[in-house]
Formats: C-alpha cells, structure tokens, sequence
C-alpha cells in the first residue's frame, strides 16, 4: 500500500508541476486585471475612432487585450481583433453620423464551440478589456479599398467557418477562430477570391504563424475537458494566427501598410 | 484495517485534487489563448447595461461602410446607396485623409430595445 501511495503521489506532483509550468496565471500583480470606469471606456473608445479617423482610415484591424498580459502564452499580446470600419450610423432616436463600427467573430456564449458574426461598436469592443491598449494596423489605401468591398459582400459571410477553436490552425480548414478569419479576409480581398483552398495555400505559404507554446499535457487536458479547444486542425505543432503575426504580414506585402498602438 | 481506510481516503482525496488542479489550468489556457470573442459577448451585454446607465451612449440602429473615393463597395439598392445626401459627402473624402467623425459614443442596442424597432441591426 505504501508503494501505491508514494507512486501516486510522485504522479500528483508531476501532474502539478507539469500544469503550473505553463499559463502564468499566477502572476497577478502587474494590475492589469483592472475593470474601468464607464467614463474611461467611453473616453478610450473614442481616442481610438478620432485616432482613426485623424488618420482618414476607412477600415483597419483592431486588437485589444482581453486578458492581462501575464496570463498569455509567450508571444501573444491581444486577445481578440476584428475589423473596424468607418460607417454611417443611424441610431435608435433617427439621427445619423458618421463614425467607426466594428466586425467581430465571437464565440457563443453558451456554445463555445462555435462562433457567430456580430457587428457592435468601440465602446462595446473596449467595454471588458483587461488593459486600456489597442493594437491597430492600418492597411494601404488599396486594401482598405478591396477589405471594404469583401466585408459588403457575401463574400464576408462565406469566409465564416462557425467551428471555433481558440488555437485555430491559420493554414488549415477545419477549425476557425479570429484570427483567422480576419486572415481570410484580408487574404480574400488581397487575392480576390473566396476559394478557401486557394487561401489556405496562400497562407501556409507567404504568412507565418504564431507556434502555441503550450506544454502539451495542458494542450491535451484543453482538448479533452474544453470545447474551445481543438487540435483536430493541428497536423502538427500547434500554431495560430495573432494580431502581431498578421501586423508582420501586412507591413511586409502590403506598401504603405501602419501599425500603431493607442494608450490613454 | 484502519490505516488501509486512511489510505484509501488519501488515494481518493489527491485524486480528486489532481483532477481540480487539471482543471483549472484548462480553463486558464482557453482564456489565455481565447480570441476573447465569448468573453466580449458577456461584456458587451453587461457593459451595455453599465455604460447606458450613464446616459453617455446613442444606440445605433444599423451602420453602414461608408464608400471610400471611387470605390463600389456597396451594391446599387443597398442601404448605403439609399442613405443618400450626408454618405455621399463622406464618400467624396479619399483614404488617407481626415475624416469628418462624430463626438457621440455609440454603443449597440439593448435586446428590449431592438425588439420595438422595425428595423434590425445586420448582426
């Protein structure tokens, strides 16, 4: 009985250490797990849409930080990134203004397997974030111009795979995340086309990755008890499409492309 | 006979330990690596709630891309093209030039209130 005890508890331990090697979600006293005010919110949103619009963007990619920076795998920074695009926008009371709305794919609440496109505004994009930071890349005039023109297509909604993972393989089908999809965006609109085969291989071949540096216990544990996790679209190791892996890629092949980051 | 029972009870307490701690640490890899979609869908729902309260917000109905300089964006009939007057003048400004851009902060509808509407957001 007593080996049986002592081997259990060297397995325990191994267990214990193997998971806490990993997410540093113990590290938690950098602040940045603040909630804000309404007031900041609104006023941070804001700086973001003048920011924009000072810069006579009409679309650009918008990252924000949904989780403190030490709870995130190395290498990863934001949590989420969509489209945000200058509109005309009616509002309930019958007014109409010009401004920024946003393009999101985000996970069902209480499916978090699958996702949905939802369209909402900066103030509700900035309303939970875990630190006032927006990541933004501004792409050239001429991909703003054929973004626009996917993202007013049905060719926006075809681009959507509503099988979520939240370490979605970019150069594979199967799984979707983000990430991804704001890929294939802008490699439809880039390419022209919605031939997702064509996009993939446009992706495996001219953008690189972000590994998951996830030990692969905790990767598998993911895959079992979670349904946001998948590694079905992994043939190998894992890796997913960041916002500082699509800024990579733009500012690379796309002339005349920014990327800047907003603070309060 | 009593130290097998103290035994089997400290077998079957690390085990359901190890199970809790292998837990745990899942659900901070999905939130650590999530795209923050889901948690932005509880945030927007909630944070509408909060932000609304302080009277700051429009609620915007719809909103549509407005065309950049010599860009067919939208499909004629659109609601865009239909918009008329003040979305021609926008699109009138090229990219890369400072856009004219409203000082109200617009958040999306409340569920209660787009229910009443006749008109529905696209999303």
């Amino acid at each position: 009985m007593r080996k049986i005890i002592t081997c259990f508890f060297s397995f325990w331990l191994v267990c214990s250490c193997a998971l806490a090697s990993g997410f540093s979600s113990a590290s938690t006293g950098s602040g940045e797990t603040r909630h804000f005010k309404a007031e900041e919110i609104i006023s941070f949103s804001k700086k973001v849409e003048k920011t924009l619009a000072s810069k006579g963007a009409h679309v650009a990619i918008l990252a924000r930080m949904g989780r403190p920076l030490s709870e995130m795998p190395p290498g990863m920074h934001f949590t989420h990134v969509a489209f945000i695009v200058y509109s005309q926008i009616q509002t309930a009371d019958g007014r109409s203004f010009p401004g920024y709305s946003i393009y999101n794919l985000y996970q069902y609440d209480d499916r978090p397997d699958k996702s949905r496109l939802v369209q909402d505004y900066p103030v509700d994009f900035f309303s939970d974030v875990a630190a006032m930071e927006a990541g933004i890349l501004i792409p050239s005039a001429e991909l703003q111009q054929r973004i626009l023109k996917v993202i007013s297509s049905p060719a926006y909604q075809a681009l959507h795979d509503p099988r979520y993972s939240v370490i979605a393989n970019p150069y594979t089908e199967g799984r979707q995340n983000c990430t991804e999809f704001t890929l294939d965006v802008i490699n439809s609109a880039i390419y022209q086309t919605t031939d997702i085969k064509q996009l993939k291989q446009v992706a495996k071949k001219y953008f690189i990755a972000q590994p998951v540096d996830v030990n692969p216990f905790k990767l598998m544990l993911g895959s079992i008890f979670s349904a946001e996790v998948a590694t079905s679209d992994h043939p190998q190791k894992p890796e997913t499409a960041t916002f500082e892996r699509i800024s990579d890629y733009l500012l690379k092949y796309d002339e005349g492309a920014e990327a800047l980051t907003i603070k309060p | 006979m009593r130290a097998k029972k103290i035994s089997a009870a400290l077998i079957c307490y690390l085990s359901l330990w190890t199970v809790s701690v292998a837990a745990n640490p899942v659900e901070h890899a999905e939130h650590a690596v999530q795209a923050g979609g889901r948690a932005s869908g509880n945030a927007s729902a909630s944070a509408g709630h909060s932000l609304a309260a302080t009277g700051q917000l429009a609620s915007g109905v719809i909103a549509i891309p407005i065309l950049a300089s010599g860009v067919g964006a939208l499909s004629l009939g659109s609601a865009a093209v239909q918009a008329g007057g003040s979305m021609m003048d926008s699109a009138s400004r090229p990219i890369g030039k400072p856009l004219p851009i409203t000082d109200e902060t617009v958040s999306i509808l409340p569920p209660n209130k787009a229910l009443q509407q006749s008109t529905t957001p696209k999303n």
